[in-house]
């Protein structure tokens, strides 16, 4: 698997070392280093060593999310299958409704053709399925340069932008 | 008695596969493997699924022989072999030209 | 009409070159095709069983003249000279292969078309009104608001990955043309009592496997909310629609299942929180729109042009029947709607050559501003036509094929493919729809059978809108022999409602005969030869029809 990130300012690229940890339900805390928990565990995760993230699905309800995010500076979103659209309302509202302003990760079927919709919706990194070729992936963000929809990019719809 | 093929459709252009005996793929049924059992024919169709730079989605297809010639058992079957009959015979378009020239 | 800007022309140019990409991407193997096939589909990409076949959007079925030429040359070029109008308003090409393809979608761009969202789980090209703009009945021209709601959806990032595929209609008229109660969203332009415009959405509704009437899940939203509650609803849809099971996966599951007040409540909570953002619309942006949509120069004519009182006197019985059947009322003085049947015996219903194309557009230039209308039930219509032109626009459409004078009528027939060409179809529909249009063309030479909508699908996908044909018919599979079911009193209109099966299946020979039992038995039972048949059936029940079909020496 390999994990890409784009941010307006660098753009995309691979990311070389992973600061995150992945806990499941039971694994004891590491004594150092950034930890990732299942959602399941996140109400009962006392203090970590490092920074802090939890791992949820399409599924989960963001208002779920709301007490723990000033906690939180990454949130996994698990996509069990690339048609399974869900994540990408669940982070436009953490981003605009809730204003979360981590790091937003998408994992699990992850392919190409999906990533500028996902980065769009605010997604920030991205961990690529299995198999696939990267370079291929980094050019996904480039496949459009104009958008109609106001979004996680754009604050304002198509229509208002070409009168500006 | 039902007898078993591999079909598909080709990559190119999407027109109908089926696997011959030398694991080519042909448009037509008559050159088809055919197998007397399904057990016979899960082993080519596991090698078709290989075949995905030339083909997609092989299935398995029931037929049965009529006087030498191999007729699909379905409605959908016997249509995909020969082709659609309506628009374009009457446009002036043979059903199916490439197997017409192979036949003749 | 809609014109392209640079960012609108550069958008179908990037697409072409996305699917360009991906297409090599397939082909070399770097793509498999289960990741593959969404890719093609949300590009109208489909694998049918002789061939790809190619769905090209067509915004609310409006083309002009440049753009039909431009289908025709594709048609031509790169499948084999015949296309499908379909009863989303778009158009199918049977035969292109799959390097062709980003090539199609190349010229398409050069005419401001393309191929975006004709399939897959996402929101499909938007449906509307053939007569929008020139319908007397009009609260509003629904177009302009078509065109906003085409631009939001247009690759709109959160929905891309639906549970299942999403349909608009909108309609601005009285009466329903878009059959918008069968449509996930379907959209009516209505004043509110302060005289405001606004909209009525109605959700849920559908055919297919689990046909449903749209229940109104807001009688008025205001206008400047239309793209917010559209968002609203998706939203709301997009989390909590069923993933599990996609044949419970489309919208009006989640309503029924909810119940149209809960879900509403949850789609106005969701909209309460975003109707002041970004897609609250302004009075500029709303009439940005509508500038597009101004209509034509008329001319200041007469309405009741001599010339054309001259021709329906005259010899030519052709003619008048033509008028009387397939020539509406404009709301401009003297001018004209008029309908061109793509229903002869010629071709298959929908069905059109290259060369028809390139007619069309040259009739367009010179009858209607260089504009034609798709339309739902499979035909084309000129909006403006003088009615001093209907007669010599009367002879060039007979020689071209438009002019079988049966405009809603009997052998005005919508049809899918069916299983001539399509791989989810159980039963041929071309052929059954060929024998009724040779059984009913002298039949209704004999008699006036008036307003009878007969609608065929070859599966219960129902694209040829079986639910809603005043006899409808749907081909099932027994195993692997076709047969059909036969339902009667259905209607897409205003008056939306669902026709019920009749009786056991018939097989594909029986068909025939028995809707023509059918439709001798309407004859016999109309209460006055102005009934028209949904009304004797909707007055009589199934009964009579039962028998007559499959009783019929004892009737």
């Amino acid at each position: 698997m390999s994990l890409i990130t784009r941010d307006p300012e660098r753009g995309a690229r691979l990311v070389e070392d992973d600061p995150w940890i992945e806990l499941d339900t039971d694994a004891p805390l590491p004594a150092a280093g950034d930890v990732v928990v299942p959602m399941a565990r996140l109400a009962g995760v006392g203090d970590v060593p490092g920074r802090l993230g939890v791992r949820v699905d399409g599924s989960t309800d963001p208002e779920a999310l709301v007490a723990a995010l000033p906690r939180l500076s990454l949130i996994v979103v698990e996509l069990p299958k690339f048609t399974d659209g869900r994540a990408y309302s669940l982070a436009r509202l953490l981003r605009d409704r809730h204003g979360y302003d981590g790091s937003l990760r998408a994992v699990g079927h992850v392919l190409r053709d999906q990533l500028f919709f996902l980065y769009r919706c605010g997604f920030d990194t991205f961990d690529l399925a299995a198999g696939k070729d990267v370079d291929d992936a980094l050019k996904a963000f480039e496949d459009f340069s104009i958008t109609y929809q106001p979004a996680e990019d754009h604050d304002q719809p198509i229509w208002r932008r070409r009168r500006a | 008695m039902t007898l078993w093929t591999v079909t598909a459709n080709h990559l190119s252009d999407g027109s109908v596969a089926y696997l011959r005996a030398d694991r080519a793929w042909t448009q037509d049924l008559q050159h088809a493997w055919v197998g007397a059992t399904e057990a016979d024919a899960a082993p080519l169709l596991a090698w078709a699924r290989g075949q995905e730079h030339l083909i997609c989605d092989p299935y398995l297809l029931e037929v049965s022989r009529d006087a030498g010639r191999v007729v699909p058992l379905s409605a959908r079957e016997r249509i995909r072999a020969e082709g659609p009959e309506a628009t374009l015979a009457r446009l002036g378009y043979e059903r199916r030209p490439e197997l017409q020239r192979k036949v003749g | 009409m809609y014109q392209y800007d640079a960012f609108d022309q550069r958008l179908v140019e990037e697409r072409a070159a996305q699917f360009r990409d991906q297409v090599v991407r397939r082909i070399d193997g770097r793509l498999t095709e289960d990741e593959f096939k969404p890719l093609r589909l949300q590009n109208g990409l489909y694998m049918q069983l002789h061939a790809y076949m190619l769905r090209i959007a067509i915004p609310y079925g409006l083309l002009s003249s440049t753009q039909m030429r431009a289908l025709a040359e594709i048609t031509r070029e790169y499948d084999k000279g015949y296309a499908h109008w379909t009863t989303r308003q778009n158009l199918q090409l049977n035969w292109p292969r799959l390097e062709d393809v980003p090539k199609i979608l190349e010229a398409l761009a050069k005419v401001q078309m393309h191929a975006i969202q004709t399939s897959g789980n996402c929101i499909r090209n938007i449906t509307s009104d053939p007569y929008a703009g020139v319908a007397a009945d009009e609260v509003a021209d629904p177009r302009p608001y078509c065109e906003l709601l085409r631009q939001w959806s247009t690759f709109h990032p959160e929905f891309a990955f639906l549970p299942r595929k999403f349909k608009f209609a909108v309609t601005g008229g009285a009466e329903d043309r878009a059959a918008i109660a069968v449509h996930d969203i379907g959209i009516r332009v209505v004043r509110n009592d302060a005289g405001e415009l606004g909209f009525s959405f109605l959700v849920g509704g559908g055919q297919g496997r689990t046909p449903l009437i749209a229940p109104v899940i807001r009688e008025f939203v205001p206008e400047l909310d239309l793209v917010s509650y559209a968002e609203a609803v998706l939203r709301t849809y997009n989390r909590l629609g069923r993933r599990d099971n996609k044949y419970k996966a489309r919208i009006k599951i989640l309503v029924k299942q909810e119940g149209p007040e809960a879900f509403a409540r949850q789609v106005d909570e969701e909209h309460a929180r975003i109707k002041d953002g970004p897609l609250k619309l302004t009075r500029e942006d709303v009439d940005a729109f509508r500038r597009f949509f101004r209509p034509p120069i008329y001319e200041v004519l007469p309405d009741d042009e001599p010339a054309l009182a001259g021709a329906l006197l005259g010899k030519q019985r052709g003619f008048s029947r033509w008028f009387a059947q397939n020539v509406v009322e404009h709301r401009q003085p003297g001018y004209a709607i008029v309908n061109l049947s793509c229903k002869s015996k010629d071709l298959p219903p929908g069905d059109v050559t290259a060369d028809q194309m390139d007619a069309v557009a040259d009739l367009a230039d010179r009858y209607s501003f260089g504009g034609v209308v798709v339309t739902h039930r499979q035909n084309l219509v000129f909006t403006d036509v003088r009615k001093r032109d209907l007669p010599a626009l009367y002879a060039e459409l007979l020689e071209h094929g438009f002019a079988t004078p049966n405009f809603g009528k009997l052998t005005d027939i919508i049809c899918c493919p069916g299983l001539d060409y399509c791989a989810l179809a159980n039963a041929r529909s071309i052929s059954v729809a060929a024998e009724l249009t040779a059984r009913f063309d002298e039949l209704s030479q004999v008699y006036d059978v008036g307003d009878l909508h007969l609608n065929i699908s070859g599966c219960i996908n129902a694209c040829g809108h079986h639910h809603v044909g005043h006899i409808g018919i749907l081909g099932i599979d027994k195993n692997g022999v076709e047969h059909y079911q036969l339902m009667l009193g259905g209607s897409s209109g205003t008056d939306a409602s669902l026709g019920r099966v009749l009786g056991r299946a018939l097989t594909h020979d029986e068909v025939a005969p028995a809707v023509e039992r059918v439709v001798l038995a309407y004859l016999s039972l109309r209460a006055t030869d102005e009934e028209p048949f949904l009304e004797t059936y909707r007055r009589l029940g199934p009964m009579p029809f039962k028998e007559a079909v499959y009783e019929p020496h004892h009737a």
